[in-house]
């Protein structure tokens, strides 16, 4: 009996392990040769792109930086890394791949994320899961999803799990048809067509340590890399009084003397909803004007310093 | 602890070994010891509230087994406190509305609201049972009080049910609990389905339907529709797939439990739905409240016909409007969970008032009982009809409610997909539940899938281990019931 018992259970371990290995391994093979679609902007961004110019953020960020305004005007290249629905977790794990490679000349950090300590943020962490075992410096990042992530992480499938039609997509290259990137760039094309609301007032709430640490560490490793660091809050077809995510934001940003940029309560987009595709994001339309807008203070800020010599 | 933990998958074989190795007559004392453990972990503050009716309780028992011409004044001593325990912790919402307007102002420290502590509900229902049958005599009270707090905090069904007659359960924590390779295997398979109906299904389906419900005002008809049908499935999912890790866990350790769903959406009535739904409780609704409310009426209402209408219907009617009523309100203190239980308690009285008419014409257009298409016809409406309750179940009140149906009637539009890969990984999982449950439906295969092909049997249980890994979704949240 105790030997029929062993038996099976060998069986169906190592059944499950070579299982898990073969497809795993499959799905990594194929996700890294995606040529489209979100994991592979993510893969270029964390080990390919050698981007002079580098936009950091969410879906604000995919959508407001068209890279040729900037390519053109600044005469260096530019790469696009905002990733819709991620927060600074990935964004601090993609600035550390890239450090690793290379030093930028300029970060654009499009700060729209939040404070507070909600799961979804740590849900988030599941699109780094792939880099788990690849890039060392990310991990304490993507352990920060729970307790039992390295335990997860023995499976050779599980970094890809729900990943099976985003790598279908990403090698058939259907994703350049269906929504095309340029350089990390995805243009929105559509107009917002409700009046503007405000937004509901804030309640004060404990901020996530975890959350502030990173986004601290972000705004100093980039500046430590001794590239010029902006942190923009995109323009929102909402209208805010308080915003204690700004607050926070601002005093780190303040303390580490990183200009920011607020367009949130900018006029320009405030009175035009067609700009917007929706009410967080701006249609190709809004997204030159705000590039331009950008590009526009960055300049500035260089001849001030300049003048300042 | 929750089930869907990584923790639990290390308990449960470490409380199993050691239940094992355990001599039998202390085994009581290990299982109340992991089950203390598994609430510990979850909310150990509210420990306290258990461990005070555990001995509270076994005492009225004694009393009620013992008590002769007093047995109904100390059961009613008995039902009265375990009531306003429940209500205490489950309506603290009004009492904290209560408190807030006596001091005209809301308090901001949380230390004083009232929270109702996770599976309180069922454990007073367990005691309820336990007490009722006391009462009635169908079984001794248990004089073991270790036995008896083991039945009562036993981990797998502590939290979310099933609710257990004590009748059938506290002698399993007498007997000798020992390794058992087929049993064990059995309770892994059924685990492993009730794994898949958490994690592929129910957390799968809960992405689009919170993201809809969420923000019910900003969607138009179509697209509430189908998350009120994703919603059907995601409840389902979630509350059977639960029943399943806690019958299987049960089994592992030696224990059976009852099943609580019966292929639901394969009702061909609303009473036929009942009957596969939450099974342990609407039986409990059926024997402790409906029938004795039943009983009452047909006491109070001598008369053959009321109003020219059988009295027979009179007391149905009543009986599943109290009944329903409370059902609902045991769900929360919304007004829409009092429409819900009342919704029901109508569909019933409805059906149980018109059944005449339907037989009259299912005579006059010559249409078969047993027709296959008659049979398709009452299982759709029956969902259809489940579907619009679930509607004043998942909205976060009545306002909202009317809101959406009012809206699945009159608004059409595009349907909004959210994230594609979440939508067809959704009707996947729908997909395959449906299939499973159709197989068990309408042929002899039952849970947990045998055949007479070895390799055919580990294929399915692998595929459905692969499935899991491969589009599980492992940040999903609690399960839905916890909070009843």
């Amino acid at each position: 009996m105790i030997k029929k018992i062993i038996i099976n259970i060998a069986i169906v371990g190592v059944v499950v392990f070579v299982l898990d290995f073969a497809i795993g391994r499959t799905l990594r093979y194929f996700y890294f040769k995606e040529s489209s679609g979100q994991g592979y902007r993510s893969t270029f961004a964390m080990e390919k792109t050698e981007a002079a110019i580098l936009v950091f953020g969410s879906s604000p960020a995919a959508h407001h930086y068209i890279p040729e305004i900037f390519e053109h005007s600044l005469k260096m290249n530019f790469y696009n890394t905002g990733k819709d629905g991620e927060g600074t977790f990935y964004q601090l794990a993609v600035l550390r791949s890239v450090l690793k490679r290379y030093k930028p000349k300029i970060i654009i950090f499009d700060w729209s994320g939040t404070f507070l300590k909600d799961k979804f943020s740590y849900d988030g962490l599941s699109s780094l899961l792939p880099y788990y075992r690849t890039h060392p410096e990310i991990r304490d990042i993507v352990e920060f999803k729970s307790k039992f992530e390295k335990v997860k992480l023995l499976s050779e499938i599980y970094p890809f799990n729900s990943e099976l039609l985003t790598i279908i997509l990403g090698n058939l290259n259907l994703n350049k048809k269906r929504m095309p990137d340029d350089k990390g760039y995805v243009a929105l094309y559509k107009e917002w067509q409700a009046k503007i609301h405000s937004a509901l007032p804030y309640n004060k709430y404990p901020a996530d340590p975890i959350k502030v640490k990173c986004f601290r560490e972000f705004i100093i490793r980039a500046k430590e890399s001794g590239a010029k660091i902006f942190v923009v809050y995109s323009p929102i077809f909402r209208i805010y009084t308080v915003n204690q995510e700004f607050e926070i934001c601002n005093n780190i940003c303040a303390m580490e003397k990183v200009p920011v940029w607020n367009f949130t309560s900018d006029t320009t987009f405030l009175k035009n909803n067609h700009l917007f595709q929706d009410i967080a994001h701006l249609n190709y339309k809004g997204a030159v004007i705000f590039s331009k807008l950008i590009l526009e203070k960055m300049k500035r800020v260089d001849q001030v310093k300049t003048s300042r010599l | 602890m929750l089930f869907n933990s990584v923790s639990y998958l290390v308990f449960l074989p470490f409380v199993t070994i050691i239940l094992f190795l355990v001599p039998g007559k202390f085994q009581w004392l290990w299982i109340l010891a992991s089950s203390t453990v598994f609430y510990y972990m979850l909310l150990p503050q509210y420990l306290v509230v258990f461990f005070a009716l555990i001995p509270l309780n076994y005492y009225l028992g004694l009393r009620i087994g013992n008590a002769g011409m007093n047995k109904q004044k100390v059961f009613n001593i008995a039902l009265v406190i375990n009531l306003v325990v429940l209500a205490l912790f489950k309506y603290s919402g009004i009492l904290d509305s209560l408190f807030d307007s006596i001091l005209s102002h809301p308090r901001s420290d949380t230390f004083w609201r009232i929270i109702l502590p996770i599976g309180l509900s069922y454990f007073i229902f367990t005691i309820l049972s336990y007490l009722i049958e006391l009462k009635r005599g169908t079984i001794p009270p248990e004089k073991h009080i270790g036995i008896f707090a083991a039945y009562l905090m036993f981990f797998p069904k502590i939290l979310q049910g099933p609710i257990e007659r004590p009748g059938k359960i506290i002698q399993q924590f007498r007997g000798d609990k020992h390794f058992d390779y087929d049993r064990i295997v059995e309770g892994l398979k059924i685990m492993l389905w009730g794994y898949f109906k958490k994690l592929v299904v129910a957390d799968r389906l809960a992405i689009y339907v919170n993201a809809v419900y969420g923000n019910a005002d900003q969607h138009n008809g179509s697209t509430l529709s189908v998350a009120t049908f994703f919603y059907a499935f995601q409840i389902y999912a979630d509350f059977s797939g639960y029943t399943d890790i806690a019958i299987g866990s049960a089994k592992i350790m030696g224990f059976e439990l009852t099943n609580n769903f019966k292929r639901p959406y394969f009702s061909t009535s609303i009473k036929e739905f009942w009957n596969r739904w939450h099974i342990s409780f609407s039986s409990w609704l059926r024997d402790y409240l409906f029938l004795p409310l039943a009983y009452y009426f047909s006491g109070k209402m001598k008369d053959e016909k009321y109003l020219g209408i059988e009295t027979e219907k009179w007391i149905f009617l009543f009986s599943s409007l109290i009944t329903f009523a409370i059902c609902g309100i045991w769900h929360g203190e919304g007004m829409n969970f009092l429409v819900w239980g009342l919704l029901f308690g109508f569909y019933l009285s409805y059906s149980n008032w018109t059944a005449g008419i339907s037989k009259n014409l299912r005579k006059i257009f010559h249409i078969s009982k047993k027709s296959a298409y008659y049979t398709a016809y009452k299982i759709i409406l029956t969902f259809l009809l489940v579907c619009i309750a679930f509607v004043f179940f998942r909205a976060n009140d009545l306002d909202d409610a009317f809101i959406i149906l009012r809206k699945i009637v009159l608004s059409r539009g595009e349907i909004f997909i959210g994230e594609w890969q979440q939508f067809i990984f959704g009707i996947c999982g729908i997909i395959i539940l449906i299939a499973a449950e159709a197989i068990q439906e309408f042929s002899k295969v039952t849970l947990p899938y045998k055949s007479r092909f070895w390799l055919k049997e580990q294929f399915v249980y692998l595929s459905l281990l692969f499935l899991i890994i491969f589009i599980g979704v492992f940040d999903g949240g609690q399960f839905i019931y916890f909070k009843f």
